[in-house]
């Protein structure tokens, strides 16, 4: 074993740029897979906290149901009631800062400083609590720090009585409320949230801590006597269930994503292992001779590959750890996350180092195999590498692959039930599908894909098309990297635009006109006159978000005018015929539902909904169901309900949007200015649906951002399969680019040649990524369609056309050094010596 | 009085080593002149490869100086070098150094490619040397499917077809068998005789230089002796060469 293991550690060293150039594959791959584990760690690290904070140490939590929220009175009798040990109360509302170069929505959150602590872990981190009724505010410092904001400055609030200054006075550490609100958090005291929003003497809801957890049933008895207006009571436990799902998705594209360099990686090891059996087969010969047994061999090549798999996994684990770092202050930078605390996780380790060691022993199997197979007498015959030659059944293995990928594509099981691990199965089905067709179809493609260099460089292209097909196995295993990085890429740039159009249009589609006029709190209807007055103003339709408890659960609400929705609810409802569902809606005690919803719920048209309401509870009928919905928190869509059924039995008579529709003539850009003006007087803002749609656009390629530069990483390692492929090609060929320079070929004709196969096989990487890519996004997107997710698809042909051009520029500048390492040979060393 | 073609002054040629370096060639003077075919012939490590290097531009001079046609080799840029190796020089090796991937049609043609021109420009002088050297139906073989033969008669065609002011050939015969080694031999005589190239060969066997006019004798880096022979009939050179390379005990 000794003696096997100094063979392999010399096959090694006497290769260093190639183990060198593997070992970084590797080192990229766990890099990436790495990156990826420790930042879902560092994500579902940073909503657990969210979650446990955001329950804090309370053992329940109680909501008004109500708009107005409890008188304060109640916080008295709450205090006094049997088993009560502390009652935090808590008034929150949204509302709307102006400060130095920011503004937009934030989080008002009016505490009583002490209680609050008790319950939510607030720490004070420096100033102090803004003083009671003062107009002063606290802020989370992190999110502070990155908006330049100290203790001292003034930011402006909407109150009731129109932008209001406040002084920082206190900066808080991260709490459950600032992590759920992705840091927009204002804290004010009690006090002057009550007396600046109008509310009185009345909280929104109350943190309670218990004698006796236990008994959170009895308490929550006499709560039901002692509480007007119905309240809805929350168990800790619950609050971190949809932080939770909704990190799921993330985490699964950071899996699939991440997993890429080391796929790519796996086909360059392959590749690398094969070409140094081929160069080896002279000493496996002597060594078979000598009495080595194949099961030697085996051992001796997958040593090697285990050796450059353990050195590229240990440094892959180290630079993982950085990429999560990269990878959490992205999400962070983007609000999507409110922390850059990354977890040394490990378990995350220990699994990369595995995934890493793991890959590349697997990939090295097919070559040792290959090198046992080799007859000592065979191998002292054919004493000069031999490159692979592709026989006639990998045309066959293309073929199939193609097959492989067009039934996956055809017989996957679509919808709502292909899952999370499906999905990636059918990701990883179909790579290898195009995979395998790569493989097969190099020699076939690299004539066509010759075609245009021949026409733009002659005899060079033809010289590097010759070399390309002369070993097609290994430019096969060499462009399957950039197949797999390109496939996933178009992919999810397809995917991308198609859910970022569909959200655009279901954007424009919920939001009726091309101007939404947005109040941070609710206003009286008489004011929507104000604003209909305003010249160029066409029509106009009253929006007032809601929740409504239905039993235990809290629901999203939208209360909306039935007659301006005609045309938005036939294309938002699911079934049913809309002129019939909207009459059920505007006769009144009538909900529409969204599909999703309805499903998790187990409803269906013409089903009771018992909501609660300030008078108790009161029966609605599902009158129809919607394929989507106005946003919810849930994720499952907001209820739609009409604006007098809100008035009647919730006693909200108010909005807080108008959507505005420029009368003829009138375009939305000129109303926009005279709009605002009316608007700011309210203390309300003018946003355009094109500025919602901008922002769904914008929101969805920060995600495809995020994605793509991990597989980028796939991209590169591609691009170290083309040095390393290219190298050894120049290497072999030493005596015909002699013989070439002594006929007369330039230095220059010669890296244009060694430049020109190396353009070639990216694109044809290129273009069989792209083609996969395309069927890819479109079975992603087929695996991702739901009800409420039912986007056209759009082919991304220009993500696909970039790519292509990207695959072939980083073919041609990985080739650079291997084309200088060809125009420096040597030209009568090469061709007057055996 | 024929014209000089090509002219050695004072070559010199050190390898760097380890310790120092090692002297190829010592100062050698050399004149060829248009159509004529030298032969330079050595014991090993004589220093006659090097030489037919200097002379083919392939490599640079320690000191001294090659003038083809007039023209300083050592004073071209590695371009220009490579241009005029591409229009003047035309090479024959040993190892036949054909370009396994083309057929021995696009062997044939290869340096037309390389220099971007079109093959019929050279169509007449490509049939020619078709019919010259035999190798009609071998035109779409690639090299792994010639014989040995087969692949040198293709190494010359590729050299003559550019119709070249001189042919560098380096030990043409030395992986053939005899009849195949005499044949080649002939060809290149009657590219000679009846074409008018200039032909230096360099060969370490008798046999192969008696088919020269004129044979240059290498030992340690220096021109010992140039041994003049006759072109009519070269089976007749034998007797003269052979006596001369005794008396130099070569």
């Amino acid at each position: 074993m000794r003696g096997l293991s100094l063979l392999a550690f010399r096959s090694l060293a006497s290769r260093r740029l190639r183990a060198l150039l593997t070992t970084a594959a590797v080192c990229l791959g766990v890099v990436a897979i790495m990156g990826s584990l420790s930042a879902i760690g560092a994500i579902r690290a940073s909503l657990e906290r969210a979650a446990a904070d955001a329950a804090g140490r309370a053992d329940l939590e109680v909501r008004a149901l109500a708009e107005q929220g409890f008188p304060l009175a109640v916080v008295e009798q709450v205090r006094g009631l049997e088993g009560v040990r502390l009652v935090a109360p808590v008034l929150e509302k949204r509302t709307f800062l102006r400060g130095e170069g920011l503004q937009g929505f934030v989080h008002l959150v009016g505490v009583d400083a002490a209680a609050e602590a008790e319950v939510h872990s607030l720490a004070l981190r420096a100033g102090r609590w803004p003083g009671p009724g003062a107009a002063e505010v606290a802020l989370l410092d992190a999110w502070a720090a990155g908006h330049d904001i100290r203790l001292g400055t003034t930011v402006d609030l909407i109150t009731r009585e129109g932008f209001q200054s406040f002084e920082v006075v206190g900066l808080v550490s991260e709490a459950g409320l600032a992590r759920r609100s992705f840091g927009r958090v204002v804290f004010v005291s009690l006090q002057t949230a009550q007396q600046a929003f109008g509310l009185g003497g009345r909280i929104t809801h109350l943190a309670l801590q218990l004698e006796r957890p236990a008994e959170r049933e009895q308490v929550a008895r006499q709560l039901a006597t002692l509480l007007p207006g119905g309240f809805s009571a929350l168990q800790p436990e619950e609050v971190g269930r949809e932080l939770r799902a909704a990190a799921e998705q993330l985490a699964l594209g950071l899996i699939v994503f991440g997993a890429t360099a080391l796929f790519v990686g796996a086909f360059l090891i392959g590749n690398t292992i094969a070409m140094t059996v081929a160069e080896q087969r002279r000493q496996i010969g002597l060594l078979r001779a000598a009495g080595v047994t194949r099961g030697q061999v085996l051992v001796v090549v997958l040593l090697q590959a285990a050796v450059v798999g353990a050195a590229g996994s240990a440094l892959g684990v180290l630079g993982g750890v950085a990429l999560a770092y990269g990878l959490v202050a992205w999400l962070v930078s983007w609000e999507r996350l409110a922390t850059v605390e990354v977890p040394l996780e490990p378990q995350a380790a220990a699994l990369s180092f595995l995934v890493g060691v793991g890959a590349t022993v697997l990939s090295a199997l097919l070559p040792a195999w290959q090198a046992t197979t080799i007859a000592p007498v065979e191998a002292l015959r054919h004493a000069e590498p031999q490159p692979t030659r592709v026989s006639a059944w990998s045309h066959w293995l293309g073929a199939g692959g193609l097959v492989v990928a067009g039934g996956a594509a055809l017989a996957w099981p679509l919808g709502e039930d292909a899952a999370g691990p499906a999905r990636i199965l059918g990701v990883v089905l179909w790579l290898s599908a195009a995979g395998l067709a790569a493989l097969g179809l190099v020699g076939p493609l690299s004539r066509l894909c010759a075609l245009p260099f021949r026409w733009l460089l002659g005899p060079e292209a033809r010289l590097a098309e010759l070399n390309l097909r002369r070993a097609e196995q290994r430019a096969g295993l060499t462009v399957v990297g950039f197949t797999a990085s390109l496939a996933l890429m178009v992919a999810l740039a397809g995917l991308g635009s198609s859910a970022a159009t569909a959200g655009q249009e279901r954007a424009a589609r919920i939001f009726p006109g091309e101007l939404l006029v947005v109040s941070p709190v609710p206003q009286p209807v008489q004011l929507a006159d104000e604003v209909r007055a305003t010249p160029g103003v066409g029509h106009l339709t009253l929006l007032r978000p809601l929740s409504v408890a239905w039993g235990p659960v809290w629901l999203d609400a939208m209360a909306v005018e039935p007659a301006d929705y005609a045309a938005p609810l036939a294309a938002m409802l699911a079934e049913g015929e809309p002129a019939e569902t909207l009459a059920r809606l505007q006769a009144g005690r009538a909900v529409l539902v969204p599909l999703r919803l309805a499903q998790a719920r187990g409803l269906k048209p013409g089903d009771r909904m018992p909501l609660q309401t300030p008078d108790g509870p009161v029966e609605f009928q599902v009158a129809g169901l919607l394929a989507y919905s106005f946003p919810s928190s849930d994720n499952l869509g907001a209820v739609v309900l009409s604006r007098q059924d809100v008035a009647r039995s919730f006693g909200l008579d108010s909005f807080t949007l108008l959507a505005v529709t420029p009368a003829p003539g009138t375009s939305a850009e000129a109303l926009a200015e005279p709009l605002g003006q009316v608007a700011e007087r309210f203390g309300m803002e003018v946003v355009s649906v094109g500025a919602i749609r901008a922002a769904i656009g914008s929101g969805v390629g920060q995600l495809l951002a995020l994605f793509g530069s991990l597989i980028a990483v796939g991209i590169v390692v591609a691009g170290l399969g083309i040095v390393n492929t290219m190298m050894m090609n120049v290497a072999e060929r030493q005596r015909e680019i002699g013989v070439l320079r002594a006929l007369g070929l330039t230095r220059w004709q010669v890296q244009v040649m060694v430049l020109a196969e190396a353009a070639m096989m990216g694109l044809i990487g290129g273009l069989l990524g792209v083609v996969s890519g395309l069927g890819l996004s479109r079975l992603l997107l087929e695996l991702a369609r739901s009800p409420d997710f039912d986007p056209q698809p759009v082919w991304p042909l220009g993500p696909a056309a970039l790519s292509l051009l990207a695959s072939v520029a980083v073919a041609m500048l990985s080739a650079l050094p291997p084309a200088r390492a060809a125009a420096r040979v040597h030209v009568s060393r090469a061709v007057f010596t055996e | 009085m024929l014209a000089t073609i090509l002219h050695a002054e004072g070559l010199v040629k050190r390898f760097p080593v380890r310790d120092g370096y090692v002297q190829a060639l010592a100062g050698v003077d050399l004149v060829v002149r248009r159509g004529e075919f030298v032969a330079i012939m050595g014991s090993s490590g004589s220093g006659k490869s090097t030489l037919l290097h200097l002379l083919g531009g392939l490599e640079r001079p320690s000191a001294g100086r090659v003038l083809l046609d007039g023209m300083d080799l050592g004073r071209l840029s590695d371009r220009e070098l490579t241009l005029l190796r591409r229009r003047k020089i035309g090479f024959v090796f040993q190892f036949f150094n054909l370009i396994p991937t083309l057929t021995a049609h696009e062997n044939i043609i290869l340096p037309l490619l390389i220099d971007g021109k079109r093959p019929a420009e050279q169509a007449r002088m490509l049939e020619l040397l078709v019919r010259l050297l035999r190798l009609e139906g071998v035109l779409d073989h690639r090299p792994d499917q010639l014989s040995g033969g087969e692949q040198q008669r293709v190494a010359i065609a590729r050299a003559l077809l550019t119709q070249p002011d001189v042919i560098m050939a380096d030990e043409p015969t030395g992986n053939l068998d005899h009849a195949s080694g005499m044949e080649l031999l002939e060809h290149l005589w009657s590219s000679c005789a009846h074409l008018g190239r200039t032909i230096v060969m360099v060969t370490h066997e008798a046999k192969a230089a008696i088919f020269a006019d004129r044979v240059v004798l290498l030992q340690d880096g220096l021109v010992i002796d140039q041994v003049p022979l006759g072109r009519d009939k070269p089976r007749d050179n034998a007797r003269p060469l052979i006596a001369r390379l005794q008396e130099l005990g070569l």
